[in-house]
């Protein structure tokens, strides 16, 4: 065999998963070095174009090959969850757009969901529809980030230009309902922000029909691209037992063979009456990744799809005008809509005192809302389980035993987020 | 049904509780010290001493199997004693729900302050210790480590016990309630600087 | 040649433990378009031109270095995408090396952690080179007055252009670009102090 087949066959799936199953406690204290001298230490990070963000990797290499990987995150944290102790519950709302910012939207409707579940509340019908609109839309544009980056790593830079094109539609449909084109906030606790103009449901109708297509313009120009199967096929292979272990969840569970799906499992805003397919992989590999987020992104094009066909007129907030703020013109000839403008703008509502959790499906897994509340206008302590966390942690599984070129396919395969892992 | 909040007080959360609760009464008895009390949604209490058994049994359980460790976290009642709350969510895809894990943890440092307050940060020794539950989940290991990061709350067993979001030098825990939350002063008005008030410690509800 | 003024060397120091330097307008920094031979040319006619000409040259081509950071990058992105398209502007290539770069964008929340790094990366950068403080975390810190961020990157590194917005729009940061352009441009047209 020549010396590349030999390469390749020492890099085949089953090879892979034995050494980066070897448990990550192991690795770290156990870092053998090699006869001829230590491992050369390499810094990759956090400023790096292909860390997907400030992450630094301490790798151990010998030669191409990582002996040794250790994620150290933390370049971007905030401290969003001591932020959160400080302001009233609405002015939080503008802090969750902030970490997952490739979905603010999906963000907005977790902690949306977990304060309405406190206070005992659920918004009208077509608030709920609305909710999952923009949640879907906001997974497709958070895929499309993903695939622009995770390609142009791997050389296919027109995934990015196109990514960014079909992006753009998405952000104009944002900055039509809010003027924002991200940092929307338009998922609030009690419902939305507003209702939608007139031009909403043209738009997101247009976009249905026009990003259908897309996705098999994508999968014309990868799926059977021999460079790019070369480039990710058998790499970070990791089983979904060692997957589920280590808190992974999302994209890269489903690619290990699970079907799992929070959308399924505790479905929300009215989840459990849409009609989709969970797309699940095979061999956990990049390539399986891959092929997963492409059918997802066609499977939330077919949920926006039936729920715009679903929207009838109605009230988009609950009725209660301790949480959410009265209508604007009331405040021309209504005491009580002042009085209740000015408590909830500047004390905020205080729900009743307990504790919960509510998880929702971020484009890259579990994204969960734990809040402590103390019956006060504050939280006491919102903690947010950042599905990126526990990607991050899976890396060592997935690289050690592999070249470095394969780390960098194996970060975009994960698609996490700094801004969720490090909060 | 559509418009039902998510598990809020549903049939299948409760029940889902209860089977959990009844497999670690029959399994491991005086494991668990009742639930919180705390709503819409009561947790688990813990034993300290007994914490890596149950979580073991939770894994382990063919009926059970909580095989997908969601988080680790956190809560400091200052005013309240014992002081912190830790609180474990696991989720099981055969049961397709989570159960609520809490251990109450006393504080053993002399009054942990941060990088503004009158007195040092706690060392490792004068820490809170508990079991470390890496070794039934390695994916729980990234937790722990930021709960010691953040709260100063040390992980007996923990194969790899250092901060994870702050530099490794830094002094202090920030999300205790006593570390003040240091913020820039800002003046908005000509009456003087406003300050954040995060420093302001709230107590337990009743 | 004049004062070559350095800020101190504080690389290794945590951020945290950083005295404010405030260096925005304040740093004395080397004159863009001096130069040992124009110095002994002296004054005149034909140096003003070069001294335009090199000006425009450097303002048409400005490579920006990787320095996305958190939601402001994905909007930089967006203004190197197809729609809003940046190379229009000569900003073709995102350097991935600083020592290849002229132009660093902070686009994003500056940490505690990040900061050392950031100082490292700009001092990597070869002279002349500018900084646009991308959005208003980078800027001043943001919504985000805390323990864990810097409050404005003017701390530690100094800034050409300010960004405001959260995240600014792409047109935005194209201003911004554009305005560094002229900021240069009008550099040029400054006699240099010589000798």
């Amino acid at each position: 065999m020549s010396e590349l087949e030999t390469l390749v066959s020492e890099h085949d799936v089953s090879g892979a998963a034995q050494v980066a199953s070897a448990p990550y406690a192991e690795g770290l204290h156990h870092v053998a070095d090699t006869p001829d001298g230590p491992l050369m230490e390499l810094n990759m990070g956090p400023q790096h174009p292909s860390t997907h963000g400030v992450l630094r990797l301490v790798l151990r290499v010998e030669g191409e090959v990582v002996r040794y990987c250790d994620p150290d995150i933390g370049y971007l944290h905030t401290g969003f969850e001591k932020d959160f102790e400080r302001v009233t519950y609405h002015q939080c709302t503008p802090f969750t757009d902030r970490m997952d910012y490739l979905s603010p939207l999906g963000n907005n409707l977790g902690y949306a969901l977990t304060v309405e579940k406190l206070l005992g509340e659920t918004v009208p019908v077509r608030a709920q529809r609305i909710r999952v609109i923009l949640a879907e839309l906001a997974r497709i544009g958070s895929h499309l980030i993903w695939l622009g980056t995770h390609a142009l790593d791997l050389g296919a830079q027109s995934a990015f230009l196109y990514g960014w094109r079909e992006r753009e539609k998405i952000l104009e449909i944002n900055e039509m309902i809010s003027g924002v084109r991200m940092m929307t906030s338009f998922i609030r606790v009690g419902g939305l922000m507003a209702d939608t103009p007139p031009g909403f449901e043209d738009a997101v109708r247009e976009f249905v029909r026009y990003f259908r297509p897309r996705c098999d313009e994508y999968e014309d120009m990868l799926t059977s691209n021999p460079l790019w199967l070369d480039r990710t096929r058998g790499l970070g292979a990791v089983g979904p037992e060692k997957l589920m272990e280590l808190g992974v969840g999302g994209p890269v569970l489903r690619a290990a063979g699970v079907a799992h799906d929070v959308r399924r499992d505790e479905p929300y805003s009215g989840y459990e009456d849409y009609d989709f397919a969970i797309p699940t992989g095979v061999h956990s590999d990049v390539y399986d990744r891959y092929l997963v987020r492409i059918q997802e992104m066609r499977e939330s094009i077919n949920i926006v799809e039936q729920a715009v066909a679903r929207l009838e007129p109605g009230p988009v907030v609950i009725d209660n005008r301790k949480v959410v703020l009265p209508p604007r013109h009331e405040l021309d000839t209504s005491m009580e809509a002042v009085i209740h403008h000015f408590k909830l703008v500047t004390e905020g509502f205080r729900p009743p005192a307990g504790e919960l959790y509510v998880g929702v499906e971020g484009p890259r897994g579990e994204l969960g809302y734990h809040l402590v509340s103390d019956a006060s206008n504050k939280p006491y302590r919102l903690k947010v389980r950042a599905p990126s966390f526990s990607l991050i942690a899976a890396i060592p599984d997935m690289v050690v035993g592999g070249l470095v070129a394969d780390v960098v396919a194996i970060l975009g395969s994960l698609d996490f987020v700094l801004g969720d892992s490090d909060r | 049904m559509a418009d039902a909040p998510q598990g809020a007080e549903t049939g299948a959360a409760v029940d889902l509780l209860q089977q959990v609760r009844a497999t670690i009464d029959d399994r491991l008895p005086g494991a668990l010290a009742g639930d919180d009390g705390s709503r819409p949604e009561p947790a688990l209490l813990v034993a300290v001493d007994r914490l890596v058994e149950v979580c073991r049994l939770l894994k382990e359980d063919p009926a059970l199997e909580f095989r997908l460790p969601l988080h680790v976290t956190a809560v400091d009642w200052l005013t309240r004693e014992p002081r912190f709350d830790l609180v474990y969510e696991l989720r099981s895809l055969k049961l397709k729900g989570r159960v609520r894990l809490k251990v109450r943890l006393a504080d053993t440092a002399p009054a942990g302050g941060g990088v503004y307050a009158d007195v040092a940060a706690p060392t490792m020794a004068e820490m809170p210790v508990l079991p470390s539950v890496s070794g039934v989940w390695p994916g729980m290991a990234c937790h722990e480590r930021e709960v010691f990061d953040l709260f100063g709350i040390r992980f007996e067993g923990h194969p790899d016990m250092r901060r994870i979001l702050m530099p490794s030098d830094w002094e202090g825990h920030p999300l205790r309630k006593d570390y003040v939350s240091f913020g820039e002063p800002v003046k908005f008005t000509d009456r003087g600087s406003f300050a954040p008030d995060s420093a302001v410690p709230r107590g337990a509800p009743d | 040649m004049g004062v070559e003024a350095r800020p101190p060397d504080l690389t290794g120091t945590p951020p945290h433990q950083l005295a404010p330097l405030h260096t925005g307008l304040l740093l004395p920094r080397a004159p863009v378009t001096e130069s040992p031979l124009l110095s002994s040319l002296g004054h005149n006619f034909v140096t003003t031109t070069m001294t335009k000409v090199i000006a425009w040259g450097r303002y048409n081509s400005m490579w920006p270095a990787l320095f996305g950071l958190a939601c402001c990058a994905i909007e930089m992105m967006g203004t190197g995408g197809s729609k809003f398209d940046l190379a229009r502007f000569g900003a073709e290539v995102f350097r991935a090396s600083p020592r290849q770069a002229d132009l660093m964008i902070v686009a994003g929340r500056v940490s505690q952690k990040m900061a050392p790094v950031l100082r490292q990366i700009y001092d990597q950068m070869p002279e002349p080179k500018w900084v646009i403080s991308m959005g208003v975390c980078a800027s001043s810190g943001g919504m985000f007055n805390n323990y864990a961020i810097v409050q404005g990157v003017d701390k530690v590194v100094p800034v050409d252009v300010y960004v405001p917005g959260c995240p600014p729009r792409p047109e935005a940061l194209l201003d911004a670009v554009l305005k560094l352009q002229r900021k240069i441009r009008a550099q040029a047209a400054v006699p240099t102090a010589v000798g």
